[in-house]
């Protein structure tokens, strides 16, 4: 069985809809962002449980001793790799421990390390886009005349349902034409994200670090 | 360097240090650290993996060369085992304390 299910930076909740839906009488067997396949148990008496935590690694034999680790605890890697971070893990035993982190603060540094790379990511493009800005390269219009990134001849002269139209249908190209072309529009939109995505997951390790 | 301002080390520190004066690797440490505490500590795969990073980056602990090519061993340092002395001094004082007021 497949799902197809969005959790951005919210880990805990990932980790109890993967879990709910073993509940089911599944078993989680591959993820790829977005995508989570699962696999139906014929035997139900020992449903897995699935942890999740997130680490980079710069070199796979870091990577190889953090999984070993694991693997002695007695928790299974089922999806992640080394740089994207990621870390999917199945508890195989009975007798091992229910949780990967048995204090709070060990808990919390999973956001507090998905921070670090969006805030790194954010801080790195932010300076590409001042350097963009700085060139000419964005046409950003002042209040007063913004209608001039309206190329539609007549837009102004429309009515109603008519204009409606035009204007909705142009105005991604207008923003676009704003910020210099498609592409740049696209790299301000990402450049935003990890920004955004950075505080959300401050955010969590400061509520997560309390608790 | 002022080693004091290290402490008071956290039980966790406390007994992951004592538990490296002989090296092992990571769950080695969680197995003897919760025989140490008498089963109180238990400390989880996720919290110790950070705990050592923690303790390499503050050069209490160093890697040490190992046979594993899966397992890497780590050991008390120096550094770390002066820290050790301190605490331990420490403690001792707060037992002392305990028991000149009959606790």
């Amino acid at each position: 069985m497949i799902r197809h299910k969005l959790f951005f930076t919210n880990i805990t909740k990932e980790e109890n809809w993967i879990n709910r839906t073993i509940a089911q009488g599944y078993r989680l067997e591959q993820v790829i962002p977005g995508r989570y396949k699962f696999q139906k148990l014929t035997d139900v008496s020992n449903l897995p449980l699935v942890r999740i935590d997130y680490r980079t690694f710069s070199s796979q034999e870091q990577f190889t001793d953090y999984l070993t680790l694991y693997e002695d605890y007695g928790w299974r890697h089922i999806a992640g790799n080394r740089s994207e971070g990621i870390q999917y893990f199945e508890k195989t035993r009975a007798d091992c421990q229910e949780e990967i982190f048995s204090d709070s603060i060990s808990k919390a540094s999973r956001y507090r390390r998905i921070f670090n790379l969006q805030i790194a990511l954010f801080a790195v493009n932010l300076s590409l886009l001042v350097i963009m800005f700085c060139t000419g390269l964005f046409h950003l219009p002042s209040f007063s005349n913004w209608k001039e990134l309206y190329y539609t001849p007549g837009l102004w002269q429309m009515n109603g349902g008519q204009f409606l139209l035009a204007f909705l249908f142009e105005t991604p190209f207008a923003i676009g034409r704003a910020f210099g072309g498609l592409a740049s529009l696209l790299f301000f939109i990402i450049v935003v994200c990890f920004g955004f995505f950075g505080c959300k997951a401050f955010y969590h390790y400061w509520k997560e670090k309390k608790l | 360097m002022n080693l004091s301002s290290y402490l008071p080390l956290t039980e966790t520190t406390w007994y992951i240090l004592i538990a490296l004066t002989e090296p092992g690797h990571g769950y080695y440490i969680m197995q003897k650290v919760e025989t140490l505490s008498r089963g109180t500590v238990r400390i989880a795969a996720g919290t110790m993996y950070g705990a050592i990073e923690h303790l390499l980056k503050q050069k209490f602990i160093k890697s040490i060369k190992s046979e594993d090519k899966r397992r890497k061993v780590y050991q008390i340092t120096e550094l770390g085992t002066e820290v050790l002395k301190l605490e331990a001094e420490r403690l001792r004082h707060l037992v002392q304390v305990a028991e000149n007021h009959a606790l």
